[in-house]
């Protein structure tokens, strides 16, 4: 694996994806900017709580048919509860986000393809979605203000923790899910669906003292 | 198996015990025995 | 790497392991019993209350296998709708996420959030996953009244939720309405009794296994532990599975149409016939009554069904009674039936009609066994038809059917044994009676009664 010295600790930081312009330096927090001439520093991350996941930087696995390794993380908070999550760099060379949350995993990808519709343009513009409301199949079953809580790994975008986004969950019948964001600058979505752990036979998880991996994920 | 299977298979064991014995003692309440000449009623059923 | 992170309580400063550290958002310290608030990294004390954890049945901490995976138990709610109340336990494993164990009415089920949404599917049912589910119960108060250990959502005591289940007859779904969310969690039932306690063990418990063997004579002195037997690892648990309504319906049509088809055998198998034997009597309508015997019939069974058999060639609008007599020769005992042969034919507006036959079966039931003769009394009547064709009501008696003392000639057969349809009929529907009950009630009572 290709790695850089820390431009502000001198410590080695690993470049899991070829592809993420940002990266966050383990010993120092410190949010690197990649260019040509190397890695510069423009500013701290959040030190991340600790928790329990199962998944880490490295992990791997194959999602939609496709090998991945899990290169970067960014963890978001509300008011009542915080979640994960992993950036997944794929042998595709597209980026995909696996979301974890209360046990659950949501695989997604980056879609413009709803955008168009009508709720989401008024999402755009300043208004509310609302628990209940429908989109192409799809019911909003969440919905919170979220704030950044600082990132790690190699990151496609930088982590400050003045990031602040309205998001929205959405569920079909068929356990496929729809995430929409709006910040300062405007509104994205991320279409995917629940996964199991074991769904995407995943290497190298995380060891927890006290916990044998199940059966299934052996 | 559940309970409702359970006793609708003791059920069915019960009537073909029932059956059987029936069979045994040829036993029917559809046979026209014991129907004698002074109980009967004579003539004919037509309307 | 540990799973637990450790925190000081604000209150008594007491330590605490948090289980699922990053996930939970409250818990509570089991020294003092306060709730705090661990979704931020400062550590806030939000309620106080005190609660004796012997009141649950199982032990936070406390660890089982459930289903091949295994579980911490790391949350307790008590909770209480208008008729009821019961404890959830929030299961825990980092690799496998959280489970719910339900304790209500003395039975265990355990809780698995969907992760898709049922659909609507009228009236008051929903599908999911392809099967179809019944609201049970209009959605009703449901109250969290105490909260202990860790959760991954900010719950306190106090909290009120709207909450129905949705049943097929075999797996349920619940679903409870928050102020801004919507829960489904798919509930499966555990096995009853003690099962559910014995298969999770707290840390430093040994598991319920059975006793120590006790020592035996003449090991005095020696140490204790040689003489016991090592100790089995707790049960595992595994949720039951249970057959929906549909599904057992089918089965238990399967078993209905099997006896049916065993009863008809017997039926059919025990109503096997044996020699016959045949007479001839000729009787002449409105002539005094005729006697003919069949002689040696010999039935083996203990008991059998007699056969008669009475036929004769055309005769129109007549009728016959037939007086059966069966005699046993040894005691002189007999046993009557009767029979009746009737043959009309007419005219009216519509046309013209006939009506009865010229055979007629006559069936003895339970005839023990022993020689019989069968003695039959046979008297013919003309019927007046008042009604014939171009005439008025109650004119007079045709003349065109025959003499007064037209012969009418009978030929009788009696043997063993006979088929009872009467009796296949009666316990083929004895059969199917109890599955149409089961599913008028079903069509009829449908929803709005508590189950």
């Amino acid at each position: 694996m290709a790695s850089l010295d820390c431009p502000a600790c001198g410590a080695e930081v690993p470049l899991r994806s070829a592809a993420m312009p940002y990266a966050v330096c383990g010993h120092c927090h410190s949010v690197l900017l990649r260019d040509d001439a190397g890695l510069s520093d423009i500013g701290k991350s959040a030190v991340l709580p600790f928790d329990v996941s199962p998944l880490q930087l490295g992990t791997s696995g194959v999602a939609d048919g496709v090998r991945f390794d899990v290169a970067g993380r960014v963890r978001w908070g509300w008011e009542d509860g915080s979640w994960n999550e992993w950036l997944l760099a794929c042998g595709d060379g597209r980026v995909r986000w696996l979301g974890e949350a209360m046990g659950q995993y949501m695989l997604l990808s980056e879609s413009t393809d709803l955008l168009g519709e009508p709720l989401l343009e008024r999402f755009a513009q300043g208004d509310a979605i609302t628990v209940g409301d429908t989109l192409a199949g799809f019911t909003a079953t969440d919905v919170k203000q979220v704030r950044c809580l600082g990132g790690e790994g190699d990151l496609p975008f930088p982590t400050p923790t003045d990031w602040t986004m309205a998001s929205v969950d959405f569920r079909d019948a068929a356990g496929a899910s729809l995430s929409v964001q709006r910040d300062a600058k405007g509104v994205s979505a991320y279409v995917g669906r629940y996964l199991g752990l074991a769904e995407f036979a995943p290497r190298n998880l995380r060891q927890i003292d006290g916990w044998a991996l199940p059966v299934e994920l052996r | 198996m559940s309970p409702r299977l359970f006793l609708f298979g003791l059920w069915c064991l019960l009537l073909l015990l029932a059956s059987a014995a029936a069979n045994y003692y040829a036993w029917s309440p559809f046979a026209d025995g014991s129907r004698s000449g002074s109980s009967a009623i004579y003539g004919p059923t037509h309307k | 790497m540990t799973a637990a992170r450790v925190i000081d309580c604000p209150n008594c400063g007491g330590s605490i392991a948090l289980k699922a550290a990053g996930y939970s958002i409250t818990v509570a310290c089991r020294y003092c019993g306060s709730e705090l608030d661990v979704a931020n990294p400062d550590v806030r004390l939000v309620t106080e209350y005190h609660r004796a954890m012997a009141a649950s049945d199982l032990p936070l901490g406390a660890r089982g296998t459930v289903g091949g995976t295994e579980w911490e138990v790391i949350g307790w709610l008590e909770r209480s709708d208008d008729e009821a109340r019961w404890s959830e336990y929030l299961l825990f494993n980092p690799y496998a996420g959280y489970r719910w164990l339900i304790h209500a009415d003395g039975e265990w089920s355990l809780g698995t959030m969907l992760t898709s949404e049922p659909v609507a599917a009228g009236g008051d049912s929903v599908e999911h996953d392809g099967h179809r589910f019944e609201r049970e119960y209009d959605p009703v108060s449901t109250r969290t009244d105490a909260v202990v250990g860790e959760f991954y959502w900010r719950v306190k005591a106090g909290d009120v939720v709207e909450a129905t289940v949705f049943s097929n007859g075999g797996a349920s779904l619940s679903w409870e309405r928050g102020p801004d969310e919507v829960n489904w969690t798919q509930l499966d039932a555990l096995p009853g009794g003690s099962a559910v306690r014995d298969a999770f063990v707290a840390p430093g418990e040994p598991p319920a296994g059975p006793a120590e063997a006790p020592r035996t004579p003449g090991q005095f002195g020696r140490k204790g532990a040689s003489a016991s037997r090592p100790r089995q690892p707790a049960p595992e648990l595994a949720p039951l599975r249970q057959a929906s309504d549909a599904e057992d319906l089918g089965k238990l049509t399967g078993m209905a149409i099997g006896t049916s088809f065993l009863l008809v055998i017997l039926g059919l198998v025990f109503g096997g016939s044996g020699s016959a034997v045949e007479q001839r009597l000729t009787v002449y309508a409105g002539q005094p009554a005729q006697t003919v015997t069949l002689a040696t019939l010999t039935l083996k069974r203990p008991y059998q069904a007699v056969t008669v058999t009475a036929r004769s060639d055309g005769f129109v609008n007549k009728w016959v009674d037939l007086d059966y007599s069966l005699v046993d020769r040894r005691t002189q005992r007999s046993i009557d039936a009767y029979g009746l042969m009737e043959y009309y034919a007419g005219r009216d507006s519509d046309g013209p009609w006939t009506e009865g036959s010229h055979a007629r079966t006559t069936k003895f039931a339970g005839v023990p066994a022993g020689t019989y003769d069968l003695m039959v009394d046979a008297s013919a009547q003309n019927w007046s038809n008042p009604v014939t064709y171009g005439s008025a009501w109650g004119s007079t008696p045709s003349s065109a059917d025959g003499g007064e003392s037209e012969p009418i000639a009978l030929r009788f057969r009696v043997k063993p044994g006979g088929v009872f349809v009467g009796n296949m009929l009666l316990f083929v529907l004895l059969t199917f009676a109890p599955i149409g009950i089961w599913i008028a009630r079903k069509l009829h009572g449908a929803g709005g009664y508590r189950s």
